[in-house]
């Protein structure tokens, strides 16, 4: 398969990153920095596709030994000091090896890809210019941390972009040019996002307060390890911060035992749940660690995959179905009154089937036709099936006929 | 720590616009895929219309649009489709931001059918092209293929012989009280038909011509039964097309012309039956009801089926079509019934040449046979 130009690019990218970041501290250490001597380490990004270039197409190792030589020659002759020389050679020797493990090995691609391991090296570097107060060479590493991770990402893009394309080419109508182009504004705004975050995050102080929580935290965990009951010295407050203090603890006043008491339990109890929390913490990470290890394994050609555990499924519950709630006074309302004295007529008879209609109830309860069964019977059917409100009159006539034998 | 900081706002770039991607590719994304509005017929070349729109400002690099559809539908283009017990058909966009993409993708209709898509799954690259996030969109879209044409020189003289029986059935029952005309006598002609008047006139005999009583709708009966476990598939198919090619040919001559057959709807599962009519409206009906005919599906016997219907179909006095490879002595009787009761009866078998004829021409109905070829 033919290699892609631009991930070609961006492995050559990211061995010069990698070596010159090396070479610096070198050079420093051996006090061979010199004026012109960030140059000749730029030259050394043209030697590394010379060694590939010639690694891959020679059919001989002489051809590779001999470019080796000319190479090597160029940079001593480039070198101002012995030391300048000597780290550059060590640079080209770097370079020089890679490609034949390569060519021997058979991998072209082994070392060739930015990977986030190698942001180490960046901070080991940077980490040693802190410590020995080299302001430049921080910044220098910093410039080139930001730029391996951009590195990183572009690379992982194209290589993205690369796999995608390989696996539907063929595709009738795949339209390469046009994803070509959305991936290419997609990275750009990913790399201006990321610059952004980069550059603003470190002027937000979000170091100070990090480290603010990391000494608390460093306080806190010194008081537990040291067995301490006693709190340390109070620190003299200012008069005007006394004012703070909680009300029940007067300036200079002791507290009460249960007070202290309550405390002390309160005290255990959260440094119990502190320390178990911790100790549940550290086995969930071992478990998933554990979990993680053994998600996938291979067995006879077949691959296993443990599956996680379903979450329980969101239901959602269906609110009862509430009858219509009847207010407090309802059973003081006209309605309600006619509607009882109409029952309590027709019980008197004995209880009647459920599925009988008011005049069937009638009947059944033995009312004689008459004009007051008539007035009784509508009165129940207004109270009842009525869009109309009762009055306090209908409801003292319905009373009324209760009382009142119809034959 | 500064460094860390930096690495810090590279993790938190990454991850902010990963969640932003995740969260909204779908919004303001529509999928729509739809056939050609009208029919095709078997053979014939269709067209599917794939309609994506993005109304958002964020863009989506790749978009990958895929659905299952059945595979008597051939895409060209094999690279996109992956056939198994369905095409499944993939296409690939780039849909930039505020754009919609109207992709017309051509197909040829191998078989009759009723062919639907009802939905359409969209997958979609993460932010570094990485990463796969997959959505469902609802689709409803469906297509008829009716039955494949039928032509040729046995075709017409098939058609010439069934419409002889139409014709010569009309006249076996006329009806007295529907005068056509007078024409002149033949020897043939019975003597009650003379008219006496008219011959006066002429000075030579003449007869009355009358109408006939029979009615004038016509039944397509339609055996898609296997007897044993060979399927015959073709068989089938060709007698779907006998079938569609004579409703179309009865219909277009303004006759009123139905379906009855053991054949199972695919999506109802219940056999099909469709009463007698005629005009435009019946024949689209028609064709649909034979595309959408299961052979997949168990059916019962057809002289079962017939049994139930002969009722019906003596009452409407039909003339019936039996189009079946099928020849046992139950269909044979009812079809001898129904051609004794309703002036004529037409048993087609459609065969392969090595198959014998076995069913006899009877009084009132008339046997043919139509070969199929392998």
């Amino acid at each position: 398969m033919k290699e892609d130009k631009i991930l070609k690019i961006y492995g050559f990218l990211h061995l010069w990153l990698f070596m010159t970041g090396i070479l610096l501290l070198l050079l420093y250490l051996g006090d061979g920095l010199y004026a012109g001597t960030p140059v000749k380490i730029f030259c050394m990004l043209i030697s590394a596709p010379v060694f590939r270039e010639v690694s891959m197409r020679g059919k001989k190792i002489w051809s590779y030994l001999a470019v080796s030589f000319l190479i090597l020659a160029g940079f001593w002759l480039l070198g101002k000091a012995g030391w300048e020389r000597g780290c550059l050679l060590l640079g080209v020797l770097f370079f020089l090896t890679l490609f034949f493990v390569q060519r021997i090995k058979g991998n072209r691609k082994a070392f060739f890809r930015p990977s986030y391991p190698c942001l180490l090296v960046f901070a080991l570097e940077y980490i040693f210019a802190l410590e020995y107060g080299l302001e430049i060479f921080q910044n220098v590493f910093l410039v080139f941390a930001g730029c391996y991770w951009l590195l990183i990402l572009w690379c992982r893009n194209r290589e993205g972009f690369l796999e995608y394309c390989g696996a539907h080419e063929k595709l009738y109508r795949f339209p390469k040019q046009g994803i070509a182009y959305g991936n290419r504004l997609m990275l750009i705004f990913l790399t201006g996002l990321t610059v952004g975050c980069m550059v603003i995050l470190p002027f937000l102080e979000i170091d100070r307060g990090i480290l603010a929580v990391l000494e608390l935290l460093r306080r806190f965990l010194a008081m537990l390890l040291s067995g301490e009951r006693e709190a340390p010295e109070p620190e003299e407050l200012p008069q005007e911060d006394m004012g703070a203090q909680p009300p029940f603890l007067g300036a200079g006043e002791e507290p009460s035992p249960l007070l202290t008491a309550i405390w002390e339990v309160l005290e255990k109890i959260l440094i119990a749940a502190f320390v178990l929390a911790i100790l549940g913490g550290i086995c969930v990470f071992l478990y998933w660690l554990y979990r993680k290890y053994n998600s996938e394994t291979e067995v006879n050609g077949d691959i296993l995959e443990s599956l996680d555990v379903s979450r329980k499924e969101k239901t959602e519950k269906l609110g009862k179905s509430r009858m219509p709630r009847l207010g407090f006074f309802w059973g003081r309302t006209p309605e309600a009154r006619i509607r009882k004295s109409y029952r309590q007529k027709i019980m008197r008879e004995g209880k009647p089937s459920a599925v009988f209609t008011p005049m069937e109830l009638e009947e059944a309860a033995g009312l004689p036709e008459g004009e007051e069964r008539e007035e009784f019977h509508s009165l129940y059917e207004k109270a009842r099936y009525g869009n109309a409100p009762c009055s306090q009159e209908e409801a003292r006539r319905m009373g009324e006929l209760e009382r009142v034998d119809f034959s | 720590m500064i460094f860390l900081l930096i690495l810090a706002g590279g993790i938190l770039a990454q991850f902010l616009a990963g969640i932003y991607y995740e969260k909204n590719w779908r919004k303001g994304l529509k999928v729509e895929v739809h056939f050609q509005g009208e029919p095709i017929f078997q053979g014939e070349e269709g067209f599917l219309t794939e309609i994506i729109e993005n109304a958002k400002r964020l863009f989506l690099p790749t978009l990958q649009a895929g659905f299952a559809v059945s595979r008597n539908l051939s895409f060209g283009q094999e690279e996109n489709t992956s056939v198994s017990d369905q095409s499944y058909k993939r296409d690939i966009f780039s849909v930039m931001g505020r754009q919609r993409i109207i992709r017309q993708v051509p197909f040829m209709a191998v078989r009759r059918g009723y062919y639907e898509i009802q939905k359409v799954d969209l997958v979609t690259r993460g932010i570094l092209l990485n990463g796969e996030m997959y959505h469902t969109v609802p689709a409803s879209t469906y297509l008829y293929v009716y039955p494949k044409r039928l032509s040729g020189e046995n075709w017409e003289m098939l058609f010439r012989r069934i419409s002889g029986i139409y014709e010569s059935r009309k006249r076996l029952l006329e009806d007295p009280f529907q005068f056509r005309g007078i024409r002149e006598y033949t020897p043939e002609d019975p003597m009650n038909k003379i008219n006496w008047k008219a011959s006066a006139r002429t000075g030579s005999l003449m007869v009355n011509q009358l109408n006939s009583a029979v009615s004038g709708n016509v039944y397509i009966l339609l055996d898609v039964e296997d007897e044993t476990v060979w399927k015959y598939e073709e068989i089938h198919e060709e007698g779907i097309r006998l079938a569609a090619a004579a409703a179309e040919y009865f219909l277009s001559r303004g006759i009123d012309v139905g379906l009855i057959t053991n054949g199972k709807d695919c999506k109802e599962k219940s056999e099909i039956f469709l009463a007698g009519q005629s005009g435009r409206g019946q024949r689209e009906k028609l064709f649909q009801c034979l595309s959408r005919i299961d052979l997949g599906q168990d059916c019962r016997k057809f002289s079962d089926c017939l049994e139930g219907k002969k009722e019906f179909l003596l009452s409407r006095e039909s003339l019936c079509i039996l189009i079946t490879k099928n020849q046992y002595g139950e269909l044979e009787e009812i079809m001898a019934e129904l051609g004794e009761k309703n002036q004529g009866s037409v048993y087609l078998a459609t065969l392969y040449s090595e198959m014998e004829l076995k069913i006899k021409r009877k009084q009132r109905m008339e046997v043919l046979r139509w070969e199929v070829k392998r």
